[in-house]
Protein backbone atom coordinates (compact mmCIF):
# COMPACT_ATOMS: atom_id res chain seq x y z
CA UNK A 1 0.00 0.00 0.00
CA UNK A 2 1.29 3.41 -0.89
CA UNK A 3 1.46 5.90 1.92
CA UNK A 4 1.89 9.62 1.63
CA UNK A 5 5.44 9.15 2.86
CA UNK A 6 6.23 7.04 -0.23
CA UNK A 7 5.04 9.72 -2.57
CA UNK A 8 7.52 12.33 -3.64
CA UNK A 9 5.69 15.49 -2.73
CA UNK A 10 8.56 17.82 -3.58
CA UNK A 11 7.66 20.18 -6.39
CA UNK A 12 9.13 19.18 -9.73
CA UNK A 13 12.08 21.37 -10.67
CA UNK A 14 11.03 24.18 -12.98
CA UNK A 15 12.40 23.77 -16.50
CA UNK A 16 15.39 25.99 -17.07
CA UNK A 17 14.49 28.86 -19.39
CA UNK A 18 16.27 29.14 -22.71
CA UNK A 19 16.10 32.93 -22.87
CA UNK A 20 16.74 35.76 -20.38
CA UNK A 21 13.64 37.27 -18.84
CA UNK A 22 12.16 40.50 -20.16
CA UNK A 23 13.51 42.60 -17.22
CA UNK A 24 16.98 41.15 -17.84
CA UNK A 25 16.76 42.01 -21.54
CA UNK A 26 15.46 45.49 -20.70
CA UNK A 27 18.38 46.04 -18.33
CA UNK A 28 20.78 44.90 -21.05
CA UNK A 29 19.15 47.24 -23.57
CA UNK A 30 19.58 50.11 -21.12
CA UNK A 31 23.26 49.12 -20.83
CA UNK A 32 22.84 48.20 -17.15
CA UNK A 33 25.12 45.16 -17.35
CA UNK A 34 25.15 44.47 -13.59
CA UNK A 35 21.34 44.23 -13.42
CA UNK A 36 21.11 42.10 -16.57
CA UNK A 37 23.71 39.53 -15.54
CA UNK A 38 22.86 39.50 -11.84
CA UNK A 39 25.13 38.60 -8.91
CA UNK A 40 27.63 35.74 -9.03
CA UNK A 41 25.76 32.57 -7.91
CA UNK A 42 29.01 31.08 -6.53
CA UNK A 43 29.50 34.04 -4.19
CA UNK A 44 28.27 32.98 -0.70
CA UNK A 45 26.87 36.47 -0.20
CA UNK A 46 24.47 36.02 -3.12
CA UNK A 47 20.92 35.32 -1.91
CA UNK A 48 19.39 32.05 -3.17
CA UNK A 49 16.49 33.86 -4.80
CA UNK A 50 18.74 36.19 -6.79
CA UNK A 51 18.09 36.22 -10.54
CA UNK A 52 21.20 35.52 -12.56
CA UNK A 53 21.65 34.91 -16.26
CA UNK A 54 22.74 31.35 -17.05
CA UNK A 55 24.94 30.17 -19.92
CA UNK A 56 21.92 28.24 -21.21
CA UNK A 57 19.92 31.48 -21.44
CA UNK A 58 22.83 33.17 -23.18
CA UNK A 59 23.11 30.32 -25.69
CA UNK A 60 19.38 30.57 -26.38
CA UNK A 61 19.76 34.32 -26.83
CA UNK A 62 22.64 33.93 -29.29
CA UNK A 63 20.71 31.33 -31.33
CA UNK A 64 17.45 33.29 -31.23
CA UNK A 65 19.08 36.61 -32.17
CA UNK A 66 20.96 34.96 -35.04
CA UNK A 67 17.79 33.38 -36.40
CA UNK A 68 16.01 36.76 -36.26
CA UNK A 69 18.98 38.53 -37.89
CA UNK A 70 19.30 35.92 -40.61
CA UNK A 71 15.63 35.79 -41.57
CA UNK A 72 15.44 38.74 -43.98
CA UNK A 73 18.77 38.16 -45.78
CA UNK A 74 17.84 34.49 -46.20
CA UNK A 75 14.41 35.38 -47.53
CA UNK A 76 16.03 37.81 -49.98
CA UNK A 77 18.52 35.17 -51.18
CA UNK A 78 15.82 32.49 -51.37
CA UNK A 79 13.64 34.61 -53.65
CA UNK A 80 16.60 35.30 -55.92
CA UNK A 81 17.62 31.63 -56.00
CA UNK A 82 14.00 30.61 -56.76
CA UNK A 83 14.05 32.98 -59.72
CA UNK A 84 17.39 31.56 -60.89
CA UNK A 85 16.18 27.98 -60.32
CA UNK A 86 19.29 26.89 -58.47
CA UNK A 87 20.90 26.57 -55.05
CA UNK A 88 22.16 29.74 -53.30
CA UNK A 89 25.90 28.77 -53.36
CA UNK A 90 25.69 28.23 -57.14
CA UNK A 91 23.84 31.52 -57.54
CA UNK A 92 26.60 33.30 -55.57
CA UNK A 93 29.23 31.52 -57.66
CA UNK A 94 27.54 32.80 -60.81
CA UNK A 95 27.45 36.34 -59.40
CA UNK A 96 31.19 36.23 -58.64
CA UNK A 97 32.23 34.89 -62.04
CA UNK A 98 30.12 36.77 -64.58
CA UNK A 99 30.18 40.19 -66.23
CA UNK A 100 32.10 42.89 -64.41
CA UNK A 101 33.05 40.49 -61.61
CA UNK A 102 34.82 38.24 -64.12
CA UNK A 103 36.62 41.24 -65.63
CA UNK A 104 38.13 41.92 -62.22
CA UNK A 105 39.89 38.53 -62.21
CA UNK A 106 43.65 38.72 -63.02
CA UNK A 107 44.28 37.65 -66.64
CA UNK A 108 46.20 34.43 -65.85
CA UNK A 109 43.36 33.26 -63.56
CA UNK A 110 40.60 33.97 -66.12
CA UNK A 111 40.17 30.21 -66.92
CA UNK A 112 39.31 29.64 -63.25
CA UNK A 113 36.56 32.27 -63.50
CA UNK A 114 35.29 30.70 -66.74
CA UNK A 115 35.18 27.27 -65.09
CA UNK A 116 33.24 28.58 -62.09
CA UNK A 117 30.82 30.29 -64.47
CA UNK A 118 30.30 27.02 -66.37
CA UNK A 119 29.66 25.05 -63.17
CA UNK A 120 27.28 27.74 -61.88
CA UNK A 121 25.31 27.52 -65.13
CA UNK A 122 24.68 23.76 -64.84
CA UNK A 123 21.22 22.68 -63.67
CA UNK A 124 21.00 20.90 -60.30
CA UNK A 125 19.89 17.25 -60.27
CA UNK A 126 16.80 17.98 -58.14
CA UNK A 127 14.20 20.56 -59.21
CA UNK A 128 15.63 24.09 -59.01
CA UNK A 129 12.96 25.36 -56.60
CA UNK A 130 13.73 22.53 -54.14
CA UNK A 131 17.48 23.18 -54.33
CA UNK A 132 16.75 26.87 -53.67
CA UNK A 133 14.51 26.02 -50.69
CA UNK A 134 16.97 23.60 -49.07
CA UNK A 135 19.92 25.93 -49.56
CA UNK A 136 17.93 28.83 -48.09
CA UNK A 137 17.08 26.71 -45.05
CA UNK A 138 20.77 25.87 -44.70
CA UNK A 139 21.76 29.51 -45.02
CA UNK A 140 19.34 30.40 -42.23
CA UNK A 141 20.64 27.60 -39.97
CA UNK A 142 24.22 28.69 -40.67
CA UNK A 143 23.52 32.07 -39.03
CA UNK A 144 23.25 30.68 -35.45
CA UNK A 145 26.07 28.24 -36.10
CA UNK A 146 28.31 31.13 -37.13
CA UNK A 147 27.25 33.28 -34.20
CA UNK A 148 27.88 30.42 -31.77
CA UNK A 149 31.41 30.22 -33.23
CA UNK A 150 31.95 33.94 -32.65
CA UNK A 151 30.56 33.75 -29.12
CA UNK A 152 32.62 30.74 -28.03
CA UNK A 153 35.89 31.23 -29.92
CA UNK A 154 36.06 35.00 -29.38
CA UNK A 155 35.11 34.38 -25.75
CA UNK A 156 37.93 31.92 -25.09
CA UNK A 157 40.57 34.39 -26.26
CA UNK A 158 39.02 37.26 -24.28
CA UNK A 159 38.75 35.09 -21.17
CA UNK A 160 42.38 33.97 -21.47
CA UNK A 161 43.44 37.59 -21.81
CA UNK A 162 41.31 38.47 -18.76
CA UNK A 163 42.94 35.66 -16.77
CA UNK A 164 46.32 37.21 -17.57
CA UNK A 165 45.04 40.30 -15.76
CA UNK A 166 44.12 37.98 -12.86
CA UNK A 167 40.38 38.26 -13.44
CA UNK A 168 38.24 36.01 -11.26
CA UNK A 169 35.25 34.60 -13.09
CA UNK A 170 33.96 31.23 -14.22
CA UNK A 171 33.48 30.05 -17.80
CA UNK A 172 29.71 29.80 -17.36
CA UNK A 173 29.30 33.27 -15.88
CA UNK A 174 31.55 34.78 -18.53
CA UNK A 175 29.58 33.24 -21.39
CA UNK A 176 26.28 34.06 -19.68
CA UNK A 177 27.19 37.76 -19.61
CA UNK A 178 28.73 38.04 -23.07
CA UNK A 179 25.67 36.47 -24.74
CA UNK A 180 23.90 39.85 -24.44
CA UNK A 181 26.14 41.22 -27.20
CA UNK A 182 24.04 39.17 -29.65
CA UNK A 183 21.09 41.57 -29.24
CA UNK A 184 22.62 44.68 -30.92
CA UNK A 185 24.40 42.37 -33.37
CA UNK A 186 20.96 41.63 -34.86
CA UNK A 187 21.33 44.89 -36.80
CA UNK A 188 23.96 43.13 -38.92
CA UNK A 189 21.05 41.24 -40.51
CA UNK A 190 19.98 44.49 -42.19
CA UNK A 191 23.30 44.79 -43.97
CA UNK A 192 21.80 43.59 -47.25
CA UNK A 193 19.72 46.80 -47.62
CA UNK A 194 21.15 48.86 -50.51
CA UNK A 195 23.00 52.11 -49.71
CA UNK A 196 22.46 52.30 -45.93
CA UNK A 197 22.68 48.60 -45.03
CA UNK A 198 26.41 48.65 -44.36
CA UNK A 199 26.00 51.62 -42.04
CA UNK A 200 23.32 49.86 -39.98
CA UNK A 201 25.45 46.71 -39.85
CA UNK A 202 28.49 48.70 -38.74
CA UNK A 203 26.46 50.43 -36.03
CA UNK A 204 25.23 47.02 -34.84
CA UNK A 205 28.75 45.60 -34.73
CA UNK A 206 30.12 48.61 -32.82
CA UNK A 207 27.24 48.51 -30.33
CA UNK A 208 27.73 44.76 -29.88
CA UNK A 209 31.41 45.34 -29.08
CA UNK A 210 30.42 47.99 -26.55
CA UNK A 211 27.94 45.62 -24.84
CA UNK A 212 30.58 42.89 -24.92
CA UNK A 213 33.14 45.19 -23.28
CA UNK A 214 30.62 46.14 -20.62
CA UNK A 215 29.82 42.45 -19.95
CA UNK A 216 33.53 41.64 -19.63
CA UNK A 217 33.97 44.51 -17.19
CA UNK A 218 30.95 43.38 -15.15
CA UNK A 219 31.92 39.72 -14.72
CA UNK A 220 35.69 40.05 -14.44
CA UNK A 221 35.86 43.12 -12.23
CA UNK A 222 38.65 44.51 -14.43
CA UNK A 223 39.01 48.22 -15.17
CA UNK A 224 37.60 49.72 -18.37
CA UNK A 225 41.03 49.88 -20.01
CA UNK A 226 41.95 46.31 -19.10
CA UNK A 227 38.57 45.07 -20.35
CA UNK A 228 39.10 46.94 -23.62
CA UNK A 229 42.50 45.30 -24.06
CA UNK A 230 40.94 41.88 -23.44
CA UNK A 231 38.19 42.50 -26.03
CA UNK A 232 40.79 43.77 -28.50
CA UNK A 233 42.95 40.64 -28.11
CA UNK A 234 40.99 38.35 -30.50
CA UNK A 235 40.52 41.24 -32.96
CA UNK A 236 44.28 41.84 -32.99
CA UNK A 237 44.96 38.12 -33.44
CA UNK A 238 42.42 37.92 -36.32
CA UNK A 239 43.98 40.99 -37.94
CA UNK A 240 47.48 39.52 -37.79
CA UNK A 241 46.24 36.19 -39.17
CA UNK A 242 44.32 37.93 -41.99
CA UNK A 243 47.42 40.01 -42.86
CA UNK A 244 49.58 36.89 -43.09
CA UNK A 245 47.02 35.08 -45.31
CA UNK A 246 46.46 38.16 -47.50
CA UNK A 247 50.21 38.68 -47.87
CA UNK A 248 50.74 35.06 -48.90
CA UNK A 249 47.84 35.26 -51.40
CA UNK A 250 49.08 38.51 -52.96
CA UNK A 251 52.61 37.09 -53.22
CA UNK A 252 51.27 33.96 -54.96
CA UNK A 253 49.17 35.97 -57.44
CA UNK A 254 52.05 38.36 -58.23
CA UNK A 255 54.36 35.36 -58.75
CA UNK A 256 51.83 33.77 -61.15
CA UNK A 257 51.44 37.03 -63.08
CA UNK A 258 55.19 37.43 -63.44
CA UNK A 259 55.62 33.90 -64.79
CA UNK B 1 23.07 2.40 -16.19
CA UNK B 2 21.65 5.58 -17.68
CA UNK B 3 18.81 5.48 -20.17
CA UNK B 4 19.62 6.57 -23.75
CA UNK B 5 16.54 8.80 -23.69
CA UNK B 6 18.37 10.98 -21.15
CA UNK B 7 21.28 11.51 -23.57
CA UNK B 8 19.89 14.60 -25.32
CA UNK B 9 19.36 16.35 -21.98
CA UNK B 10 22.81 15.32 -20.74
CA UNK B 11 24.49 16.45 -23.96
CA UNK B 12 22.55 19.73 -23.82
CA UNK B 13 23.69 20.38 -20.24
CA UNK B 14 27.26 19.48 -21.18
CA UNK B 15 27.12 22.09 -23.93
CA UNK B 16 26.46 24.78 -21.33
CA UNK B 17 29.16 23.31 -19.07
CA UNK B 18 26.86 22.32 -16.19
CA UNK B 19 28.38 19.87 -13.72
CA UNK B 20 25.34 17.51 -13.45
CA UNK B 21 25.93 15.32 -16.53
CA UNK B 22 29.62 14.87 -15.71
CA UNK B 23 28.76 13.88 -12.15
CA UNK B 24 26.13 11.43 -13.47
CA UNK B 25 28.67 9.82 -15.78
CA UNK B 26 31.40 9.63 -13.13
CA UNK B 27 29.00 8.14 -10.57
CA UNK B 28 27.64 5.54 -13.01
CA UNK B 29 28.37 1.89 -12.13
CA UNK B 30 30.22 1.41 -15.42
CA UNK B 31 31.25 4.82 -16.74
CA UNK B 32 33.37 3.49 -19.64
CA UNK B 33 30.52 1.31 -20.97
CA UNK B 34 28.08 4.20 -20.66
CA UNK B 35 30.56 6.47 -22.40
CA UNK B 36 31.21 4.01 -25.21
CA UNK B 37 27.50 3.59 -25.83
CA UNK B 38 26.96 7.36 -25.86
CA UNK B 39 29.85 7.96 -28.27
CA UNK B 40 28.58 5.24 -30.63
CA UNK B 41 25.01 6.60 -30.52
CA UNK B 42 26.19 10.14 -31.33
CA UNK B 43 28.52 8.77 -34.02
CA UNK B 44 25.72 6.78 -35.66
CA UNK B 45 23.38 9.78 -35.60
CA UNK B 46 26.03 12.04 -37.14
CA UNK B 47 26.98 9.35 -39.68
CA UNK B 48 23.35 8.96 -40.72
CA UNK B 49 23.00 12.74 -41.01
CA UNK B 50 26.14 12.91 -43.17
CA UNK B 51 24.78 10.12 -45.37
CA UNK B 52 21.44 11.86 -45.90
CA UNK B 53 23.18 15.24 -46.26
CA UNK B 54 25.55 13.78 -48.84
CA UNK B 55 22.71 12.41 -50.95
CA UNK B 56 20.74 15.65 -50.75
CA UNK B 57 23.81 17.79 -51.49
CA UNK B 58 24.63 15.66 -54.53
CA UNK B 59 21.04 16.15 -55.71
CA UNK B 60 21.07 19.91 -55.06
CA UNK B 61 24.22 20.35 -57.18
CA UNK B 62 24.77 19.78 -60.92
CA UNK B 63 25.57 16.17 -61.95
CA UNK B 64 29.03 15.12 -60.76
CA UNK B 65 30.16 14.02 -64.25
CA UNK B 66 29.32 17.40 -65.81
CA UNK B 67 31.07 19.24 -62.96
CA UNK B 68 34.12 17.02 -63.37
CA UNK B 69 34.27 17.70 -67.12
CA UNK B 70 34.08 21.45 -66.50
CA UNK B 71 36.87 21.23 -63.92
CA UNK B 72 39.11 19.23 -66.27
CA UNK B 73 38.49 21.66 -69.16
CA UNK B 74 39.26 24.60 -66.88
CA UNK B 75 42.45 22.97 -65.66
CA UNK B 76 43.59 22.30 -69.24
CA UNK B 77 43.01 25.97 -70.15
CA UNK B 78 44.90 27.15 -67.06
CA UNK B 79 47.73 24.72 -67.79
CA UNK B 80 48.02 26.05 -71.36
CA UNK B 81 47.73 29.71 -70.34
CA UNK B 82 50.33 29.57 -67.58
CA UNK B 83 52.53 27.11 -69.47
CA UNK B 84 52.84 24.89 -66.41
CA UNK B 85 53.88 21.95 -68.59
CA UNK B 86 52.10 19.36 -66.45
CA UNK B 87 51.17 16.10 -68.23
CA UNK B 88 47.41 16.50 -69.06
CA UNK B 89 46.64 12.78 -68.63
CA UNK B 90 48.23 12.71 -65.17
CA UNK B 91 46.43 15.92 -64.18
CA UNK B 92 43.07 14.51 -65.40
CA UNK B 93 43.59 11.36 -63.36
CA UNK B 94 44.59 13.39 -60.28
CA UNK B 95 41.52 15.66 -60.57
CA UNK B 96 39.20 12.66 -60.99
CA UNK B 97 40.65 10.86 -57.99
CA UNK B 98 40.51 14.00 -55.80
CA UNK B 99 36.87 14.68 -56.78
CA UNK B 100 35.93 11.01 -56.24
CA UNK B 101 37.66 10.99 -52.87
CA UNK B 102 35.98 14.23 -51.76
CA UNK B 103 32.59 13.00 -52.99
CA UNK B 104 33.07 9.66 -51.23
CA UNK B 105 34.18 11.32 -47.98
CA UNK B 106 31.12 13.57 -48.01
CA UNK B 107 28.76 10.70 -48.80
CA UNK B 108 28.08 12.08 -52.29
CA UNK B 109 29.69 9.22 -54.19
CA UNK B 110 26.52 7.24 -54.68
CA UNK B 111 26.19 3.45 -54.48
CA UNK B 112 27.46 1.38 -51.59
CA UNK B 113 30.52 3.60 -51.04
CA UNK B 114 28.26 6.31 -49.64
CA UNK B 115 27.46 3.97 -46.73
CA UNK B 116 31.12 4.25 -45.69
CA UNK B 117 30.35 7.33 -43.56
CA UNK B 118 27.88 5.30 -41.53
CA UNK B 119 30.73 3.12 -40.28
CA UNK B 120 33.60 5.60 -40.45
CA UNK B 121 31.95 8.30 -38.32
CA UNK B 122 31.26 6.27 -35.14
CA UNK B 123 34.58 4.44 -35.52
CA UNK B 124 36.42 7.75 -35.81
CA UNK B 125 34.57 9.15 -32.80
CA UNK B 126 35.41 6.09 -30.66
CA UNK B 127 39.11 6.18 -31.61
CA UNK B 128 39.28 9.92 -30.97
CA UNK B 129 37.57 9.50 -27.59
CA UNK B 130 39.85 6.63 -26.49
CA UNK B 131 43.04 8.39 -27.60
CA UNK B 132 42.08 11.70 -25.99
CA UNK B 133 40.97 10.01 -22.76
CA UNK B 134 44.17 7.96 -22.50
CA UNK B 135 46.47 10.97 -22.73
CA UNK B 136 44.20 13.21 -20.64
CA UNK B 137 43.98 10.56 -17.91
CA UNK B 138 47.75 10.17 -17.71
CA UNK B 139 48.24 13.93 -17.54
CA UNK B 140 45.43 14.31 -14.98
CA UNK B 141 47.02 11.70 -12.71
CA UNK B 142 50.37 13.46 -13.03
CA UNK B 143 48.61 16.69 -12.06
CA UNK B 144 47.25 15.03 -8.91
CA UNK B 145 43.87 13.89 -10.26
CA UNK B 146 41.96 11.25 -8.32
CA UNK B 147 39.57 9.79 -10.92
CA UNK B 148 39.85 6.29 -12.39
CA UNK B 149 40.39 5.66 -16.12
CA UNK B 150 36.82 4.40 -16.37
CA UNK B 151 35.53 7.66 -14.85
CA UNK B 152 37.71 9.68 -17.23
CA UNK B 153 36.24 7.77 -20.17
CA UNK B 154 32.71 8.31 -18.88
CA UNK B 155 33.08 12.04 -18.31
CA UNK B 156 34.94 12.63 -21.58
CA UNK B 157 32.20 10.89 -23.59
CA UNK B 158 30.25 14.13 -23.14
CA UNK B 159 32.90 15.88 -25.24
CA UNK B 160 30.90 14.47 -28.16
CA UNK B 161 28.10 16.96 -27.39
CA UNK B 162 29.23 19.61 -29.92
CA UNK B 163 29.62 16.87 -32.56
CA UNK B 164 25.86 16.35 -32.24
CA UNK B 165 25.47 19.72 -33.98
CA UNK B 166 26.67 17.96 -37.11
CA UNK B 167 23.30 16.21 -37.25
CA UNK B 168 22.18 19.47 -38.86
CA UNK B 169 24.38 18.64 -41.85
CA UNK B 170 21.58 16.34 -43.01
CA UNK B 171 20.37 19.57 -44.64
CA UNK B 172 22.58 20.29 -47.67
CA UNK B 173 24.96 23.27 -47.40
CA UNK B 174 24.75 23.46 -43.60
CA UNK B 175 28.30 23.79 -42.32
CA UNK B 176 29.47 23.46 -38.74
CA UNK B 177 32.76 25.27 -38.20
CA UNK B 178 35.68 23.02 -37.27
CA UNK B 179 36.99 25.75 -34.99
CA UNK B 180 33.66 25.83 -33.13
CA UNK B 181 33.78 22.05 -32.63
CA UNK B 182 37.39 22.13 -31.41
CA UNK B 183 36.94 25.04 -29.01
CA UNK B 184 33.64 23.76 -27.60
CA UNK B 185 35.06 20.24 -27.18
CA UNK B 186 38.06 21.68 -25.35
CA UNK B 187 35.81 23.65 -22.98
CA UNK B 188 33.74 20.54 -22.24
CA UNK B 189 36.81 18.36 -21.74
CA UNK B 190 38.15 20.95 -19.31
CA UNK B 191 34.91 20.72 -17.32
CA UNK B 192 34.86 16.90 -17.55
CA UNK B 193 38.41 16.58 -16.22
CA UNK B 194 37.76 19.17 -13.52
CA UNK B 195 34.79 17.10 -12.28
CA UNK B 196 36.17 13.57 -12.82
CA UNK B 197 39.54 14.26 -11.22
CA UNK B 198 38.54 17.03 -8.82
CA UNK B 199 41.28 19.24 -10.25
CA UNK B 200 41.59 23.00 -9.67
CA UNK B 201 40.75 25.04 -12.77
CA UNK B 202 44.32 25.79 -13.82
CA UNK B 203 45.42 22.13 -13.71
CA UNK B 204 42.22 21.01 -15.44
CA UNK B 205 42.87 23.53 -18.23
CA UNK B 206 46.44 22.28 -18.77
CA UNK B 207 45.21 18.69 -18.76
CA UNK B 208 42.54 19.46 -21.37
CA UNK B 209 45.09 21.17 -23.62
CA UNK B 210 47.76 18.45 -23.41
CA UNK B 211 46.24 15.78 -25.76
CA UNK B 212 46.14 18.13 -28.81
CA UNK B 213 49.66 19.31 -27.93
CA UNK B 214 50.88 15.69 -27.78
CA UNK B 215 49.21 14.93 -31.14
CA UNK B 216 50.79 18.00 -32.74
CA UNK B 217 54.23 17.08 -31.43
CA UNK B 218 53.76 13.46 -32.59
CA UNK B 219 52.71 14.54 -36.10
CA UNK B 220 55.59 17.01 -36.33
CA UNK B 221 58.03 14.34 -35.12
CA UNK B 222 56.76 11.71 -37.56
CA UNK B 223 56.87 14.22 -40.44
CA UNK B 224 60.43 15.22 -39.54
CA UNK B 225 61.52 11.59 -39.19
CA UNK B 226 59.91 10.66 -42.52
CA UNK B 227 61.63 13.60 -44.18
CA UNK B 228 65.03 12.57 -42.76
CA UNK B 229 64.53 8.92 -43.81
CA UNK B 230 63.46 9.96 -47.32
CA UNK B 231 66.38 12.37 -47.63
CA UNK B 232 68.82 9.67 -46.51
CA UNK B 233 67.23 7.14 -48.88
CA UNK B 234 67.35 9.67 -51.74
CA UNK B 235 71.00 10.36 -51.01
CA UNK B 236 71.82 6.66 -51.09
Amino acid sequence: MTTTQDLDIRPAPAPRPWLPTLPQLRAAAQLRGDDAVGPDPIDPATPRAAVTTTMQQAMGLVIGAALVAGFLPTLFDWLQAMRAGTAIPLMNLAAQSTGSALAAWPEPLRPVGDTLQTIAGLDPVMPGWLAALLSALAEWINWPLTWLSYWLVFGVVVLLAAKLFRASTTLQRFYAATGYAAVPLMLVGLGFIPWIGWLIALAGAVLALFVYWQAVRTVTGLSGGESALCVAAPLALSFIFAMVVAGATVASVVRMMLL
Amino acid sequence: MLQPRTYPEMLGKALVLEADPFIAMVDDDEPWAEGLFMVVVVGLAVGLARLVGGWLTAAALPPLDATLEALINGWQQLNAQLGLGIDPAAADAAIRSVVDLAAGYNGMGGGWTSLFVLVATPTGFVLQWLFYALIAHLVARLMGGTGSFSQTLGALALVMAPQALRILTAIPFVSVSGLLLIVWSMLISYRALEVAHELPWRRAAWTAVMPPVVVTVLIAGITLLTGIVLAMGGGA
